[in-house]
């Protein structure tokens, strides 16, 4: 006995590691083990980042149905075995296994790697889903989406799924994300009266007011709205920066439907825009209504800090994305399964075309960017990858993906799938305003907006104190920048060049009856990436260089981007004249 | 014993570790080299995408191998930002072009398309940061279009000297470029260069404020990109929105603004542009408004003229 405690003693380190590897051996082998296909099975192994159960029992339950109607339709059962990964090793995870020739035939592409490593990963081991994607879906036969193609039963009609570099559809999403506003509804009725928050903007203020005006048992006050540095952003974004989509007609150049950095610098600099422009100031206005809501010293507060002071039932609103409803849920649930406070959610309140100081610039509701989660790319290495697809369409189908969503508790990706009741207000708003508000043109800029947008935002200088500093900084500040950038962009030109000439030399190897197609990808690509940029380049250069020779003789006035020619109003006119002459005949 | 085994078993390791350190593999090819390399180079792999092309210029046969391998470690030499050798990259250009002149040569349009594009590139003073393009590499886009005009080096050398000319934004670079365009697209249909050969054009339109070519010829564009795009690859809610702007705010075409508005709507739901296109309708159902009310005024006002 002695004998054998002084073996496995003196042993204890080897047999410890040997005890492990035996662990990881076996686990190794019962995973290859299932993977092994039957004689009448297919084995797709799937992996993701989703840790929750509501996600893996959806990836399961779908699954399931989809080897169901696979075995209706081949004789053939299909296995789905989901390879759930943490984040932290993501990356390292589907690297190591894609370069090894051992990745799983569905992965979930965007997280743990950079932009350039995702492209280069779904450029090398990744199929490419274009043809397949612009045929309609089999499974949404017999509902509204039959013949539509796949890419368009999208809510955002499959963008998110487009490679722009790749000229490829690469990847199927599964759900949508969105940004709203959370709440105590019990905290809220104990405090206003109120279950239902309102959604017009001076009225919202007031409730945040007398929340604000009230203490707790222990003295403390509440805060109406749980913040920091990062729900900041989130404010400015929903609330204040689509009040400046009125910018478009005063910078908006190239009428491409978008205020960028260099046409903002052109506009200040030829005095067309001004950054006490009204519909900046109203920007800056909303702002300073919303920031006496946050919670003392939110500047140097963290992201989970509001959290925590919104689950501590200390503040009634919160905002955050779809991603944060179940645990902002499971907060609310006490260790023994009680629901301690209920949680509402709401849009984000804005401001009516009738208010007097916003009413000019509230001009719609905010534009919501769908933010598509999980698309799912197949791997190359895939055995099966016509199964796989299917599987795709099926959870991507009108009814496929209003169950997996149900389960999972998200937002559905199709357009018209049903979304869950408690999910109803986060379903994206497609038409609305966006921010057009570009205030600095490179890195020095940024630094000095920053800088005085703290100092603006503590109160402690005006918002004309603040444009005041600002515009000879920018001015100054702006012209080096543009230069720096001006730079980048010719760096950058060399690089895309890189790029398309490596690309051509891959299309020498591509099938014959793909050619064709290629050879329009690669055209379009380098017009876009080289043709039109260097075109486009050259007049805002023009641009900013008439924006800069100020008035008075030879002076160049910069067109309003949105005001019709003299000669087009003439001619619409005259086409009107006709046409009235037309139908009076 | 042990003494005497000793050096036999240190020459025995010694023999295995050095059989086991030799490369028993077949050397590489001169093809596998260029594969190699050019996916190196692809994923910005510099240093070792130019061991494989040194390689391969060496170990080369015949002359087309040769000119394909100095084309390749050409491009490595002068397109990445990081240790460029422009000069030697010049040379092996142009030894390319002369090692590949036959007809029918795959690697010497090319080589003299580089060469041309490095004019643009290369050639231009950093500092000079507001000149995008230079006139004197014009003349090489002309070469390889005169040179190998039915290679798709030539369509592509086409397209770089037609932006060249736009870029200068001057009324006689711009008819220069419409001529450019007007004499390949007619004929080529079905290239892929003709749909952004016409986006161009419109560009050198806009210089000769010439409106009505402008929208007709986006318009063009337009159709041709769909109808050579059959797997719907590109997305055109920019051009669908540029064109109803065009024909808004230049050429007063306000049935075909509606039109494309309208378009952009319906096929591209989620963009952010739907918005601005609605609230153009309406702009544009006030505006006719307004102009009927002038219509009418002018009208009453010939009636009433004695």
């Amino acid at each position: 006995m002695m004998a054998i405690f002084r073996f496995l003693w003196n042993n204890a380190a080897l047999i410890l590691i040997a005890a492990a590897f035996a662990w990881a051996a076996g686990t190794v082998w019962t995973r290859a083990a299932r993977s092994i296909e039957g004689e009448n099975e297919i084995v797709l192994r799937v992996c993701h980042w989703q840790l929750e159960t509501g996600y893996r029992d959806a990836i399961n339950e779908l699954g399931k149905d989809f080897s169901d109607d696979y075995f209706k339709r081949t004789g053939k059962r299909v296995t789905i075995i989901q390879d759930a990964i943490p984040e932290t090793v993501y990356g390292q995870f589907v690297s190591t296994n894609l370069i090894g020739g051992t990745a799983p035939d569905l992965i979930s592409v965007g997280l743990g790697l950079s932009n350039v490593i995702w492209r280069e990963y779904l450029n090398r081991y990744f199929v490419p889903l274009t043809s397949d994607i612009n045929r309609p879906n089999p499974f949404n036969v017999g509902t509204k989406l039959e013949g539509v193609p796949f890419k368009q039963t999208f809510v955002d009609g499959g963008r998110s799924s487009y490679n722009e570099e790749l000229q490829n559809y690469m990847t199927v999403p599964t759900s949508v994300h969105a940004i709203r506003l959370f709440y105590n509804v019990d905290l809220l009725e104990k405090l206003t009266g109120l279950r239902t928050p309102p959604k017009e903007w001076n009225a919202f203020l007031a409730m945040s007011e007398k929340i604000g005006s009230q203490k707790k048992a222990d003295g403390t006050q509440y805060t109406p709205l749980a913040s920091s540095k990062y729900h900041f952003g989130v404010w400015a974004s929903t609330v204040a920066d689509p009040l400046t989509w009125t910018l478009l007609k005063k910078a908006d150049f190239n009428r491409d439907g978008y205020v960028s950095s260099e046409e903002t610098f052109a506009a200040i600099k030829s005095g067309r825009l001004k950054f006490d422009d009204p519909a900046i100031r109203a920007r800056y206005a909303i702002i300073t209504q919303l920031t006496p809501s946050f919670p003392e010293g939110w500047t140097g507060k963290q992201r989970d800090e509001a959290v925590f002071l919104f689950a501590q039932q200390r503040a009634v609103f919160i905002p955050t994305g779809t991603w944060d409803a179940r645990s902002l849920q499971q907060q609310a649930i006490d260790a023994d399964g009680k629901q301690i406070f209920e949680v509402g959610i709401i849009d984000f309140p804005s401001p009516t075309s009738t208010d007097p100081v916003y009413g000019p610039f509230a001009l719609g509701p905010k534009y919501d960017r769908p933010l598509p989660w999980g698309g799912f790319g197949i791997t190359r290495t895939c055995k099966h990858p016509d199964v796989a697809f299917e599987f795709l369409q099926y959870i991507s189908s009108l009814k496929g993906n209003e169950k997996f969503n149900e389960i999972v508790g998200w937002i559905p990706v199709v357009e018209g799938a049903a979304i869950p009741e408690s999910l109803r207000s986060f379903k994206p708003t497609l038409r609305g305003m966006y921010g057009n508000f570009a205030p600095f043109v490179g890195g020095e800029t940024s630094v000095r907006f920053e800088q005085l947008s703290d100092v603006f935002i503590a109160g402690r200088i005006s918002f004309d104190e603040m444009v005041k500093q600002y515009t000879p900084a920018y001015l100054t500040m702006g012209e080096k920048d543009y230069t720096l950038a001006k730079r980048d962009w010719k760096r950058g030109s060399l690089g895309s060049e890189q790029f398309l000439v490596t690309m051509r030399e891959s299309l020498k190897t591509v099938p014959a009856e793909r050619q064709r197609e290629m050879l329009w990808r690669y055209a379009s690509l380098t017009a876009r990436r080289q043709l039109f940029p260097t075109v486009d380049r050259a007049y805002q250069v023009k641009l900013i260089a008439d924006s800069g020779k100020g008035s008075g003789e030879g002076s160049v006035q910069l067109p309003a981007p949105y005001e019709l020619s003299a000669a087009a109003r003439s001619r619409a006119k005259e086409n009107l004249r006709k046409s009235l002459a037309f139908e009076s005949k | 014993m042990w003494n005497r085994f000793a050096p036999v078993l240190a020459c025995c390791l010694t023999v295995v570790a050095c059989l086991t350190g030799c490369d028993k593999s077949e050397p590489l090819s001169v093809s596998q080299h260029l594969d190699l390399g050019w996916e190196k180079l692809r994923v910005g792999n510099i240093d070792s995408s130019r061991l494989h092309f040194e390689t391969a210029v060496t170990t080369a046969s015949s002359n087309q191998e040769r000119a394909k391998a100095k084309f390749a470690l050409a491009t490595s030499l002068s397109l990445p930002q990081i240790t460029p050798d422009v000069e030697r990259a010049r040379k092996l250009l142009g030894e390319a072009i002369v090692l590949d002149a036959d007809p029918g040569t795959e690697t010497a349009p090319w080589a003299a398309l580089l060469l041309a594009r490095l004019g643009d590139l290369r050639d231009i003073d950093p500092d000079a940061v507001d000149i995008l393009v230079n006139p004197d590499a014009r003349d090489k886009y002309r070469e390889v279009m005169t040179r190998w005009p039915s290679h798709p080096a030539a369509q592509e050398a086409r397209a770089y000297l037609v932006t060249s000319l736009v870029a200068a934004r001057t009324p006689d670079e711009a008819t220069e470029a419409i001529r450019l365009v007007d004499e390949f697209v007619p004929v080529n249909q079905n290239s892929p260069w003709s749909a952004t050969l016409l986006g161009l054009e419109s560009r050198a339109l806009r210089t000769l404020g010439r409106s009505e070519d402008r929208l007709a010829t986006e318009i063009q564009s337009l159709e041709l990109a769909r109808k050579i795009d059959a797997v719907g690859t590109t997305e055109y809610a920019g051009n669908i929105w540029g064109i109803g702007i065009i024909a808004e705010f230049e050429v007063g075409d306000l049935a075909a603004a509606r039109k494309y508005y309208n378009l952009l709507i319906t096929e591209y739901p989620a963009d952010q542009r739907v918005f601005n296109a609605e609230q153009a309708l309406k702009r544009i159902d006030a505006l006719e408004a307004t102009l009927k009310q002038e219509i009418a005024l002018e009208n009453t006002a010939k009636e009433t003229r004695p």
